[in-house]
């Protein structure tokens, strides 16, 4: 999907810069949307990441930073309209829209997001990876978390702790 | 912590706390409760209603699923049942932040314990309150009310007031980790005209305890007694006498409600300077 000129595009193109996964792939994408990273948008400003040189992101890999900017790339034009007071219900629908079906995606891939967004420091991202976390965790004992979110069985010691908790909490697992 | 912060339930927030120690650790932390206040407010449970020398009533609030176990639970906590006589003899004194403060009747005289309203905790017996010292020829009154908790769950005010009109005195003692303070004492002279009810008034009237003031209110004005500088002092009602009650604002501060045919009319007190905001 194209992205619409940004705000700062006024000599005709916007500025493009390259990003380099972990797995050393380069990844070309508009300056607004790679600015969605607080980290990123940093070293932008500073002239870094064009032309031949690129931003190494020893911490993404590929299969990751693509999911990243596909998100930046939808992101960036309501962002560069500072938040969009005036987009249109159509546009915040479609937005909406966008981000469910951006995180029904493989457990997997979701923890490396959440990493990633971590990493980058892009808002937006991490709140919608981990609502999506949160949503996933909604109603359940914490046995039941534990499993979902992949964490090792507990120590027989964590798992008293775990019991006395319940047991003093009964009314949240009624 | 922004996956627990986006839970917004307390009931996911209290399960997700036991997964491990980091996640008991986040959500334990104030910071982060303050966070999660701010995204999911506290919503009522139920209504506590005691009526004379009756037995504590509670009235559940229709609960969306997930805190209907927590209403359960503040209704059996609260609700007497046949054969529990020891609940049947009990009056509570006061409810701040899921504590109660329940006087138990028992021979021969009373004892006060701090009960939780959910937590599955025993009841914490509260060593008994320093007696007046003072002769006083008026009539008195004596009331305990719950502090602010800041991890001191029996934190509490025992008050005697002795009113011989124009002249009001208070003796106070504060309980801090289980110990109750030296007895403090504080006086005012009332204006008031010979006749008047005030003194009834005062006895009777609504208290709030809102950070280290104590507040009074009665049709005239709010009887407010500082208990860090043993001294009484006035708050002028905004709208003179009324259909008024009290109630704790958000943070810190109180709220005067005022009610008017169908209009309600809401003031906040702010804490240091008493001046009114509507």
């Amino acid at each position: 999907m194209a992205a619409p000129e940004s705000g700062d595009g006024n000599n005709g193109a916007a500025r493009m810069v390259t990003l380099i996964s972990s797995d050393n792939t380069r990844f070309e994408v508009e300056a607004a949307a790679a600015s969605l990273s607080q980290t990123l948008q940093l070293t932008i400003l500073d002239g870094g990441g064009g032309g031949g040189d690129g931003i190494p992101l020893p911490n993404v890999d590929s299969a990751t930073l693509s999911k990243v900017l596909e998100y930046c790339i939808k992101h960036a034009p309501a962002a560069a309209n500072g938040g969009a007071p005036n987009a249109t219900a159509v546009d915040r629908a479609e937005l909406e829209r966008f981000d469910n079906e951006f995180v029904n995606i493989d457990q997997s891939v979701l923890y490396s997001l959440i990493m990633a967004a971590h990493n980058l420091e892009i808002e937006g991202l991490q709140s919608l990876v981990a609502k999506k976390v949160a949503d996933m965790i909604k109603g359940k004992s914490p046995m039941e978390i534990r499993r979902t979110l992949g964490f090792p069985d507990p120590t027989p010691e964590e798992q008293a702790e775990m019991n006395a908790h319940m047991l003093e909490y009964g009314w949240a697992y009624e | 912590m922004e996956i627990l912060l986006r839970l917004d339930s307390p009931t996911w927030l209290v399960r997700a706390a036991a997964v491990c120690r980091r996640w008991l650790r986040r959500a334990s932390d104030p910071a982060f409760l303050g966070r999660f206040r701010a995204l999911c407010p506290p919503r009522i449970l139920g209504l506590h209603v005691q009526s004379g020398s009756c037995a504590p009533r509670f009235l559940a609030v229709p609960q969306p699923l997930d805190l209907a176990a927590a209403s359960r639970r503040a209704l059996q906590v609260l609700t007497p049942s046949v054969g529990t006589h020891r609940f049947r003899s009990a009056y509570l004194w006061d409810c701040r932040n899921g504590r109660l403060l329940v006087k138990i009747y028992d021979w021969p005289d009373g004892v006060y314990i701090v009960r939780s309203l959910l937590n599955q905790v025993p009841d914490v017996t509260l060593p008994a309150p320093p007696e007046p010292n003072e002769f006083f020829k008026g009539c008195r009154s004596k009331r305990m009310l719950l502090l602010e908790d800041d991890g001191d769950v029996t934190s509490c005010l025992s008050l005697t007031l002795s009113i011989d009109a124009p002249e009001v005195l208070a003796e106070f003692s504060i309980l801090q980790s289980g110990v109750w303070g030296i007895l403090q004492r504080a006086e005012i002279e009332l204006e008031m005209v010979s006749g008047e009810g005030l003194p009834l008034q005062i006895m009777h009237s609504q208290k709030l305890v809102v950070g280290k003031k104590l507040y009074m209110l009665t049709y005239k004005f709010i009887l407010a007694l500082d208990l860090s500088t043993n001294s009484f002092f006035i708050v002028n009602l905004p709208d003179g006498p009324g259909n008024n009650t009290l109630s704790h604002a958000e943070q810190s501060g109180l709220y005067l409600i005022n009610v008017r045919e169908f209009e309600l009319r809401i003031w906040y007190v702010a804490m240091c300077l008493v001046s009114y905001v509507m």
